[in-house]
């Protein structure tokens, strides 16, 4: 597969959130807006990435029985990377979010491509992977920010849209369930339509 | 071959180690320092904010902040406390005993002097060893009388520790407190930052401060719409009277759930007043006890002392 399928995949027939559901706390935690979903994003890409990178490089050096420390260690190594980084150079947005940074440590989706497929890939389509379920992970989060909070409080981007809150249930836990069944259902739909339906038993692996 | 197995897996998991140490090593050194430049520009807001100055009411250009460092050091083998402050407009060194006693007066030594200690040790005639610098308080002057102190607590919150400014007027009653570093959760702990928790702090005596304890009954309405007024704490001299004769000796009230980290940010706040209130005592009288005059800036709350 080429990089840009790579992506694509990541985006559609794989997306992270709407078809391995996976990494559901965080999107159910951080999408009360737009804009906190494209900054966890942000993060998750440059983890992804840099942890399917590592795990590709060390991929003849890992010892089987202990992958599991390893990639938590790698994985646990980027997030405080990113956590200091985003500390210091983006102090205000990093206010708002750092306490979900810290939760990326535990995300299922960056363990999971690294045993997929970083772990028996070479370093550019590990990249690009990383890039992909990144970028995968962000748009979903983006979508379902979008819905909750332009139902939960009638605003996009925080511009105010609507100038009522139409259903407040959407910026509360429970409308984030609500939201991610109902993209999720619209998401396979369309794709069905598209002819990228579900993909064969254990995916591409 | 055994062996060979425990090998290859403690040379993987070194490795994977010395790596992680690495980036995270080089990470830290490069974002130290626009770290500390957003810690000091976020103390300095604060500062500016606690004593009622911001966006709309800017602080006049005589506004003067003093900082007032404190060490600790070893003198003969007995702890001793150092100050370096403003005396008469020059920064003076003193060194204190435990009990108060004044042990030396110089003008200020450089800080970053390689061999203070044995400078200090042929001033004194005696072994002074371990210097070493523990806080800044500041003290704001307006047209040469002091405005307020701003004083930094600590204490475990929930899981990380809390780090809180506290301002205080020339009396040592608070003006107002806000957390400056705290990773509390978001809904509950994290609340302290909130206008409903944190101002219940204003207007309160230090002996006031110093007795109050932390209920968890509900906060009172008109209490909680008194403090949630003036959102940034900057309230005015009626709603600060009314703060200060109606609910002086009122408790804090806990944030619903989180009594931990009520507590924790009340008892921070506690201690550190009531320490700086008793240390600034401590050099005060230091300092009085060889003039005749007393010092300036340090010297003048004494009338209206605790």
């Amino acid at each position: 597969m080429s990089g840009f399928q790579l992506i694509v995949r990541g985006l559609l027939a794989e997306n992270p959130v709407f078809r391995l559901a996976l990494s559901m706390c965080p999107a159910v935690a951080v999408t009360t807006n737009v804009k906190n979903g494209f900054l966890l994003g942000c993060a998750v890409v440059f983890v992804q990435v840099m942890s399917n990178l590592t795990a590709s490089a060390l991929r003849q050096f890992v010892h089987q029985r202990v992958r599991v420390v390893i990639y938590t260690i790698i994985i646990a190594t980027w997030v405080s990377a990113i956590d200091m980084i985003m500390g210091a150079y983006l102090p205000d947005l990093y206010d708002q979010v750092s306490l979900y940074i810290k939760l990326i440590v535990v995300f299922a989706i960056i363990i999971s491509r690294m045993e997929l497929f970083a772990s028996k890939n070479p370093l550019i389509p590990s990249l690009f992977d990383g890039l992909g379920m990144g970028l995968g992970f962000m748009f979903g989060l983006m979508m379902i920010g979008a819905v909750r909070e332009l139902l939960g409080s009638g605003q996009l981007l925080g511009f105010d849209l609507l100038g009522t809150k139409p259903l407040l249930i959407m910026i509360l836990p429970a409308g984030g369930f609500f939201v991610i069944g109902f993209l999720m259902a619209i998401f396979n739909t369309v794709l069905k339509k598209l002819g990228l339906g579900a993909p064969p038993a254990g995916g591409h692996h | 071959m055994m062996l060979k197995h425990i090998a290859k897996i403690a040379l993987n998991l070194t490795v994977i180690c010395f790596f992680a140490g690495t980036v995270l090593g080089l990470v830290n050194l490069g974002t130290q320092k626009a770290k500390e430049e957003n810690q000091h520009k976020r103390e300095m807001l604060t500062s500016m904010s606690l004593l009622g100055y911001g966006a709309g009411n800017p602080a006049p250009p005589d506004l003067e902040m003093r900082a007032v460092s404190r060490y600790l050091l070893s003198v003969d083998g007995a702890p001793a406390l150092g100050y370096v402050l403003p005396v008469d407009n020059n920064p003076v060194f003193i060194v204190l005993s435990v009990e108060g006693e004044k042990l030396l007066e110089i003008p200020a030594p450089d800080a970053h002097q390689a061999d203070i200690n044995q400078n200090l040790s042929s001033l004194m005639g005696k072994e002074v060893s371990g210097l070493r610098h523990v806080e800044d308080y500041r003290i704001a002057l307006l047209d040469g009388k002091v405005l307020g102190y701003l004083i930094v607590g600590n204490n475990l919150g929930f899981k990380a520790n809390i780090r809180m400014m506290i301002s205080l007027n020339a009396d040592f009653s608070v003006r107002g407190m806000a957390i400056l570093e705290s990773e509390e959760d978001p809904g509950l702990g994290d609340e302290a930052k909130e206008p409903y928790f944190r101002n219940q702090f204003a207007g309160k005596s230090a002996e006031q401060l110093a007795r109050t304890g932390v209920s968890t009954s509900p906060q009172p309405e008109e209490y909680r719409a008194l403090l949630e007024a003036q959102p940034e704490g900057h309230f005015t001299a009626e709603e600060m009277e009314r703060l200060r004769t109606v609910y002086g000796d009122s408790p804090i009230y806990s944030i619903t759930g989180s009594t931990i980290s009520s507590t924790a940010v009340t008892v921070g706040v506690q201690k550190a007043v009531s320490r700086f209130v008793y240390r600034l005592q401590q050099v005060n009288a230091a300092l009085a006890a060889a003039r005749t005059a007393p010092p300036a800036p340090a010297g003048e709350p004494e009338e209206e002392g605790v």
